[in-house]
């Protein structure tokens, strides 16, 4: 099972996953064996990471291979917005945004997180503030057994402010998965008094069954962030 | 034999932590150097492709390739097998895209294909189903062969939930899968009233024939337990059938008639927790690549309270399965099984022992052999390895599976090649050696292999910047299980030549004797079986001698000198015999002839040294490699300015230099 965030859902743009301040050490090298020769690679020095996964905020101070780098001089130095191709004795990456000078032009342009929070705003049906009522766990289906079962439970949300959507009357059913299996464990699980926003879609979960979901992990988002959800949607 | 184990995160992956379960694997068959491998490893960056594992050194280095389009946050993918095609040109991949809440649920399924997998080609989608209608199946689990007119054969074994309740038991296959725009058929294989059918695999030979296995549960007296038949099916036109009959037809059962052999019936099958892993679903087939009659099968049910493995054989084409097992392994899971050139089996699997905190994941592989092979104390033809013992209660399973609801075997030629997911800790304890012999060294060749930043000294994971600890977690080994095909590259470890006999005084009136011993050290990762090192040899007087043993030496009487003052020349010949397994005896045999220009005591040296070196030369040629184990024997002191230190080195390098002393002389 792969767990990205969401590079392209709903609005197509690509996000890198690997942000970081580099510097040029050498031009048409490589630090993996496994691209040796080509010529349109560049060594870099990461210098400062500005956005990265859990399993690469160690890489300050080391060197990775830049695949397809053009447009680039020895010794400079430039914000790379970067996909990791390879993983290696070290890293090869490879831009999918435009690069930067330095972080300081950066000019409010946004980090993955944040742009990551912005689609999935974008995408979403309904947003909606509020607070769990109640969870019912809903009965199985009545399909094959499965280990990809998502065993379906509804929390019914009392919702105090709508900040995109309608909404019939104060409530808003969720489903979301209790299963953990690897398709659904990163899924969002509600209990009864949890307060926040939810990012909700609506969505077949069965045969002629629709509902709302918030199934990626940030489509829940807790109370001290329900204001940056509300200014990113008007941006 | 010889063992490989290796974590197969990469170095600049040391960072993650994932529950990396539920691995596949591939080997390229006119490459075995390059293998691909998969597992629910997500790009640790959190990019949008699914990655894979990439070797391009048989499996002793790997990296991870970003390269499976289609995942998304909400959304990712899921299993994935592969399998090269038989010519290797081909790599197909078999993926499940959880493209919608619905077929997150109920997988859909699509087939990929790329022909430069080492080159990161990104792979042509060569089947899928429009989203309205969805090929909705779990666990596609990919085979392929290339039919002699080049046509690339390509079965994916699956579970069409679409047909619930009912056989859903199916492999989608095509006949064209290299082709531009391939088709795809769905085939039904349950032909008996069915509930449904799990774990579909097939086996497919190069010789047309491919079998394809199931369990077809029949009833479910119960949530979880099911009353279930193990079904083995065959087609002998490579899927397609015959007009009459149908695809996967050919093999009848012996009772009821119908299409598919029920090797047992009537099992009971229990979806269950297991050290923090889910179980109960599990089968697996191989084809002996010799004769396509000959065909294993494992598969796991419930016997009393333990998931009970069983391995199998039939002889006539899975009519027959006898009716006993082969072997039988409580508390066990996850098999994988492979059939190599000389009809020698390996089967895998992954087996809970203790009670507990205590409980342990073992992942063992038994070599079923047609030959004998040195374990360390006797030749024997079954090996029970243990690959990895890991403590099953670390890491907290974060989500299921824990370990993987299946594993990867494969062979190609004589050798095997496997991938199995195991708990991370880089303690040498979990990591058993397979023999007393091993070489404990971590990291060494013989031990397991960590390309991730690890510490076995003091257990823990570390970061690429080498300080920061990380947490435990699951990770794919890979593993090779090695039989040398060259004669040549099996045999004598070590030697050890002594001499003696040379005397200080003036030679020229009086003959001599010097001995040299050649010690033969049985190496305990080599196959081979020393029977007998003979040597002949001509004394002074022209009598002939011989003697016939392994590790003593012989004596030769230096000759006197003639009386028109030449020395006559001395013959020796070694003739040594090497077993292989159960095969015959084979012997080498090399003459040298040793010319002393006057009976003194340099040319008496150097005579040594010249059988000495003879010996060495034979054996590096016929039994290489070898290594020296013991000192080397000093040389006479008119030597020492020409062979200078203690004489330590390699025996190579001793060699070299006792030619060079007798260019020099």
């Amino acid at each position: 099972m792969q767990q990205p965030p969401d590079k392209q859902h709903g609005s197509g743009e690509r996000i890198a996953s690997f942000v970081f301040l580099g510097t040029v050490l050498e031009l048409g090298a490589s630090t993996e064996p496994s691209i040796q020769g080509k010529q349109d690679t560049a060594v870099l020095r990461v210098e400062r990471i500005l956005y990265a996964s859990e399993a690469l905020q160690k890489f300050t101070g080391l060197q990775l291979t830049l695949q397809q780098a053009s447009g680039l001089k020895q010794g400079q130095q430039a914000v790379f917005f970067t996909d990791v191709l390879i993983y290696g004795q070290s890293l090869v990456v490879q831009e999918v945004e435009p690069r930067v000078e330095a972080p300081e032009a950066m000019q409010g342009r946004l980090l993955p997180p944040e742009r990551h929070l912005e689609q999935r705003i974008r995408a979403a049906d309904l947003i909606v503030h509020g607070e769990v009522l109640s969870v019912e766990i809903t009965e199985a289906p009545s399909g094959p057994l499965s280990e990809h079962d998502p065993l379906w439970a509804k929390a019914k949300v009392a919702v105090s402010r709508v900040l995109k959507g309608d909404l019939q009357g104060h409530e808003a059913e969720v489903f979301f998965p209790t299963s953990i299996d690897h398709l659904w464990y990163k899924a969002p699980k509600f209990q009864m008094g949890q307060r926040g926003t939810w990012l909700l879609r609506f969505a077949e979960i069965s045969k002629n069954e629709q509902a709302f979901t918030a199934l990626d992990p940030i489509d829940f988002q807790n109370e001290e962030n329900t204001n940056r959800v509300a200014a990113l949607l008007e941006m | 034999m010889r063992v490989l184990r290796v974590n197969m995160i990469p170095f600049s992956a040391s960072g993650e932590t994932y529950q990396d379960s539920e691995p596949f694997l591939a080997v390229n068959p006119a490459n075995p150097d390059l293998i691909v491998g998969t597992a629910f490893t997500p790009d640790p960056a959190g990019g949008p492709n699914a990655p894979i594992f990439v070797s391009r050194d048989r499996g002793r280095t790997w990296s991870l390739w970003s390269f499976i389009p289609g995942a998304t946050s909400d959304l990712p993918t899921a299993d994935i097998t592969v399998a090269f095609d038989g010519t290797g040109n081909n790599l197909y991949i078999a993926v499940i895209l959880a493209n919608s809440v619905m077929s997150r649920r109920f997988a859909t399924t699509v087939v990929m294909r790329t022909s430069d997998v080492s080159t990161m080609t990104p792979p042509t989608t060569v089947f899928s189903q429009p989203a309205s209608t969805p090929l909705v199946v779990d666990q596609p689990v990919v085979s392929a062969t290339t039919a002699t007119s080049g046509a690339d054969h390509v079965y994916v074994g699956c579970n069409d939930y679409n047909s619930y309740p009912g056989a859903t038991g199916k492999v989608l296959l095509s006949s064209d899968a290299a082709s531009s725009s391939p088709g795809f058929n769905l085939v039904a294989l349950d032909s008996r009233p069915t509930l449904l059918d799990a774990k579909v695999r097939s086996a497919p030979h190069p010789d047309g024939t491919i079998y394809v296995a199931f369990l077809a549960c029949r009833s479910q007296p119960m949530p979880g337990v099911y009353m279930a038949d193990v079904v083995v099916t065959r087609d002998d036109n490579r899927g397609s059938g015959t007009a009459a009959t149908g695809a996967f037809t050919a093999l009848r059962d012996s009772t009821d008639g119908e299409a598919g052999q029920r090797v047992i019936q009537n099992v009971t099958i229990a979806a269950e927790e297991m050290g923090q892993e889910r179980v109960g679903l599990a089968l697996v087939i191989a084809v002996d690549p010799r004769n396509s009659r000959t065909v294993y099968l494992a598969w796991v049910d419930k016997q009393g309270s333990s998931q009970t493995l069983h391995l199998r054989r039939s002889d006539d084409g899975g009519q027959t399965w006898g009716s006993g097992d082969l072997l039988t392994v409580s508390n066990a899971t996850n098999p994988g099984l492979a059939v190599n050139s000389l009809g020698e089996v390996a089967l895998m699997y992954q087996q809970l022992t203790d009670v507990g905190a205590e409980q342990r994941w073992e992942t063992h592989v038994r070599l079923l052999l047609g030959r004998r092979i040195w374990d360390g104390l006797a030749f024997v033809n079954n090996r029970d390895l243990v690959l990895a013992s890991a403590p099953a209660t670390v890491p907290r399973a974060h989500h299921l599976p824990f370990l993987g609801d299946y594993l990867g075997l494969v062979s190609v030629g004589r050798d095997f090649y496997g991938v199995f997911s195991a708990c991370n800790i880089p303690d040498l304890v979990n990591f058993p050696p397979y023999n007393e012999h091993t070489d404990a060294a971590p990291g060494g060749p013989h031990y397991v292999i960590y390309q991730r930043n690890a510490d076995f000294t003091r257990h823990t994971l570390l970061n690429v910047e080498g300080r920061d600890v990380v947490a435990p977690s699951i990770d794919p080994f890979f593993v090779s299980i090695s039989f040398d095909d060259e004669f040549r590259r099996i045999g004598v470890g070590a030697i050890l030549v002594e001499h003696s006999g040379c005397g200080e005084s003036p030679l020229a009136d009086a003959s001599a004797t010097f001995s040299i011993r050649t010690e033969v050290h049985q190496p305990w990762w080599r196959e081979s079986e020393l029977v007998s090192v003979t040597y002949n040899w001509t004394n002074s007087d022209g009598t002939q001698e011989s003697a016939t043993n392994t590790n003593s030496g012989f004596q030769v009487r230096m000759p006197p000198v003639r009386s028109d003052g030449t020395v006559a020349p001395v013959e020796v010949s070694v003739r040594i015999e090497i077993r292989v397994g159960d095969s015959a005896p084979r012997s080498f045999e090399r003459r040298v002839t040793v010319r002393p220009i006057t009976p003194d005591q340099d040319q008496l040296a150097c005579l040594m040294y010249k059988v000495q070196a003879f010996i060495y030369q034979f054996l590096l040629t016929v039994l290489p490699p070898f290594r020296h184990v013991g000192p080397f024997p000093d040389p006479p002191p008119y030597l020492q300015q020409t062979l200078p230190g203690n004489f330590t080195w390699t025996v190579l390098r001793a060699y070299q230099r006792i030619v060079r002393v007798l260019r020099f002389q």
